[in-house]
Parts: C-alpha cells; structure tokens; sequence
C-alpha cells in the first residue's frame, strides 16, 4: 500500500476496512433497543404532566406559605403593640392601690417580675377578691387590706370631689393618709415585707419610688391617685394631694405660690415631688 | 408525525424528542451498526459488546428529553459511547487488553454481503488489515475506527474522545502509518 496524499486519509485503507467490517448486533438486541425507545415515548407525557405541574404546584405552595407567614406576623405584630404600647387601664385608684399592697404582702420578691407580664397583657384590671387568696397563703391578716381598701376608696371619693374644696379637702386627704398607714404599721410582718418588697417592685415598675402607681403612663390624666405616696404617709402629702391628678404646670403654679407666700419649705418639698413625678419636665429657672 | 428517511440525523433526534418513535428507528438503523463495531473493535469481546451497545443506546433514549442541537449527532453519541467504555475499562481495570486470551472475536473474518466475485485475496487483505487494527494501541485504533464508522473528523475525533485536535490527529496518523506498513507486507 502507498500511502497517499493526505496523512488523516487513506481510501485504500478505508475500502478494504468497509469490506472486512459488516459486524451487526444481533437482532434481539435490535428489538429491545426499539422497544425500550417507544416506551420511552409513551411514557414521556406521564412524565411531563408531572413536569407541567411542578411549577404551578411550587408556586401555591409558596403563595400558601407566603400568606400564612404574614398573617402569623401580623397577629403577633398585632398583639405586641396592644399589649406593650396600651398604657395602664384607668381603674380607679383605689382598686390600683389595693392591688398594689396586695401583692407585696402575698408574694415574694423574685415572682414580682413575673407577674407584670400578664398584667401588661391584659388592659383591665384583675378582679379585687381574686389576690386576697395569696395574701391568706401568705399568713398575713386579711383585715389590714380591707382597711386599706375602705381608704383608698374614700381617697378616690375625695379626689373625685376635687379641688375645689381646696384646704378642706387637703385636711380630709391627711386625715385619710394618717388613717391608711396605721393597719399597715400595725402589722409588724407586713411592713417587715414591704420594706424588703420595694427593690422588685421598682424595677418591674416604670416610675420610681412609691408613685408607681401615678407615674407608669407619664401623662397626667391616666395617671392614678399615688399610693406610695399614701404608704410614705406624713403631713407632706398634704401639700400635692389636690394635685396628684393636675398636669404639670399647675404643680408649677402651686410651686410659685407657696414661693411667693414664704412658704419655702413647702415650696422645696413640692419641688422635690415634682420631680420624682415629672422626670422630663424642666423646672423654670425661677423655681429653682 | 411523519419521518422523513433523509431527515439529518439531528432532526431526526429533535423528532424523537418530542415523541416520534419512527424518528429513533430510522437513527438507530444510521448508527446502530458503527457503534456496535465501534464498540467490537475496542473491546474485542462480542458478549461485552452487546452490553455496552445497549446501554448506550438506552442513555440516549433516557437523555432525549434534554436534547438540544449543540454538536454534530454522531459526535454526540460517539462520545456516549466512548465514555461508556471509559467507565468500563476503568471498572475493570484493564479486564480486557490486547493480550489477554480468553478475548473472543465474533466477527466474521469475511464480510457477508461478500460479493461472489470478490476474490480471495480481498478477503485476506481485509482480515490482515483487521488483525493489523486489533495491534494498534487502544488510542490509535480507536481514532481509525471513529473515522471509518462514524465518519467523524479530527475535530469530532478530538471532542469525541476528549482530547485536543492534535492529540486526535497525531493518533490517527500513527494509526494510518502502521497500517500501511503492515498492509505492505501484503502486496
């Protein structure tokens, strides 16, 4: 053989090749093959059914799971503002005082904390007979509570009547303190855990001190009447009784009045309630 | 959906494609007997042969659905079948080689549709160029058969066996040269 011209390609070569090679497979194998390619055919639109399906299915579900994620996040979005933002519900101040005292005779400091959650949640206010079961438990005499509740009942009737009685009702809300702190001091273990109580109750309480009551919402009109300030008790309160339920500018007027009177002592005091009342409010240079 | 016999071989597929059953038939008659020679040649074992001949065409009947015109059909289904072999060399690990003696080859020495006026000594230079084949490294042979029974270029040689055009081209040139000088003894 000579090679020819072009070194990839041999006619010769590829002539005698055709003429060696007519291998075919058998004809079993034909058939199988055959076969198998038509079944593929029949069963292909089995198979793209299912693929035409497939997207429209996927896109449900995700519209399905899409939906169900955002009302779940609008019902708890829903809640939380509700239940975080509602300030505390206008109960009258004798029911908020009550409870107050209750619960730091009845339960021990570290379930304070706990408590306040559920209290937030719900906007009014739990029923008057349920925490004096706690209070039974705890060994403590039911009665100072009853007696506390009879005058902070008559303090609201007396806040109600308003200032205008104006001294008188000064005098009656002194009277009323002096009278509300006295089953309180007679009860030796209750004072005993009252004292210890404050610490918690400052810290699950937005205002400080013994006006938690008064100064959780920061606005005059939900606040109630302070019944720290009755547990602090002394002739003092005397002085903003009339104006536990008055915006800020007439304890400043108050404040001036007694300044310009030559009251300054009292005035001082008012000035220090003020304060611990009112945290973000400026007192006027004058004032100071 | 009607087949047209003179369809290419990439319509043809396309056809099959999208469920013209006649359109395989007509593709498998093209090709089925250069694969299986293809396939006869490399591995030398007809029992072998026949198992790889039908798996690769089931891997293009499975793969019909994603069949996209992207090279010449021939190209394409070579290179099923020369990584069907692959895989199988690999599995066995050089289970068959040149010289291994259990290798059985069926193929007839003498072509069948032999015309009667074919003379004798055609018939012994076709078997002395197929033994001479049989004697060819694997990649040499498998270049010379790619290019006789699938017609396939350098080009398509290279992109059916993986490598680069002149790799291709440097085997089949090895494979034509030895071949010649073998066939020479004969003349």
């Amino acid at each position: 053989m000579t090679p020819g011209p072009d070194m990839e390609h041999d006619p010769q070569l590829a002539a005698l090749y055709r003429a060696g090679a007519d291998a075919l497979p058998p004809a079993h194998l034909d058939d199988a093959i055959r076969a198998a390619a038509r079944r593929e055919v029949v069963a292909g639109p089995r198979r793209s059914g299912a693929r035409r399906w497939a997207v429209p299915v996927s896109l449900a579900a995700v519209v399905v799971l899409s939906v169900s994620v955002v009302t779940m996040m609008r019902e708890q979005g829903a809640d939380r503002p509700e239940s975080m933002m509602s300030p505390p519900a206008e109960a009258p101040a004798a029911a908020m005082q009550s409870e107050i005292v209750k619960k730091e005779i009845a339960e021990p400091p570290p379930a304070v904390a706990q408590e306040v959650a559920p209290k937030r949640q719900s906007a009014t206010p739990p029923p008057v007979a349920a925490p004096a079961e706690p209070a039974a438990k705890a060994g403590v005499s039911s009665a100072p509570v009853q007696t506390f509740e009879r005058a902070a009942a008559g303090r609201a009737a007396e806040a109600e009547q308003g200032m205008a009685s104006g001294s008188e009702s000064r005098a009656k809300a002194a009277a009323a303190e002096s009278t509300r702190t006295e089953p309180i001091r007679a009860e030796d273990g209750a004072v005993a855990r009252h004292d210890s109580a404050p610490q918690p109750q400052m810290r699950s309480a937005p205002a400080p001190t013994a006006d938690a009551a008064s100064g959780a919402g920061g606005s005059a009109s939900a606040r109630p009447a302070a019944p720290a300030a009755a547990l602090s008790g002394g002739p003092k309160n005397a002085l903003w009784q009339d104006l536990v339920r008055e915006p800020p500018e007439k304890w400043l007027q108050r404040i001036a009045e007694l300044r310009r009177a030559g009251q300054t002592a009292d005035a001082e005091t008012l000035v220090a309630e003020f304060r611990r009342r009112f945290p973000d409010q400026r007192l006027p240079e004058d004032l100071r | 959906m009607a087949t047209d016999s003179d369809a290419t071989d990439e319509a043809l597929m396309l056809g099959y494609r999208d469920g013209d059953a006649a359109a395989f038939d007509v593709l498998y008659s093209r090709h089925k007997g250069g694969i299986y020679r293809y396939l006869l040649r490399q591995c030398r074992n007809a029992a072998l042969a026949d198992e790889l001949f039908q798996d690769i065409w089931m891997n293009l009947i499975r793969a019909r659905a994603g069949y996209t015109v992207q090279a010449k059909f021939s190209t394409w289904l070579y290179r099923i079948a020369h990584n069907r072999l692959m895989d199988h060399f690999r599995r066995d690990d050089a289970a068959v080689s040149l010289d291994d003696e259990s290798v059985t080859v069926d193929e007839p020495v003498a072509p069948r549709s032999v015309e009667p006026e074919v003379s004798a000594t055609s018939r012994q230079l076709a078997a002395q160029l197929l033994t001479l084949l049989d004697g060819l490294p694997d990649e040499q042979r498998e270049a010379f058969v790619l290019q006789q029974e699938g017609g396939l270029s350098i080009e398509e040689i290279a992109a059916a066996t993986g490598v680069t055009r002149e790799t291709a081209k440097s085997r089949l040139r090895y494979a034509l040269a030895k071949l010649r000088q073998g066939m020479q003894a004969w003349q």
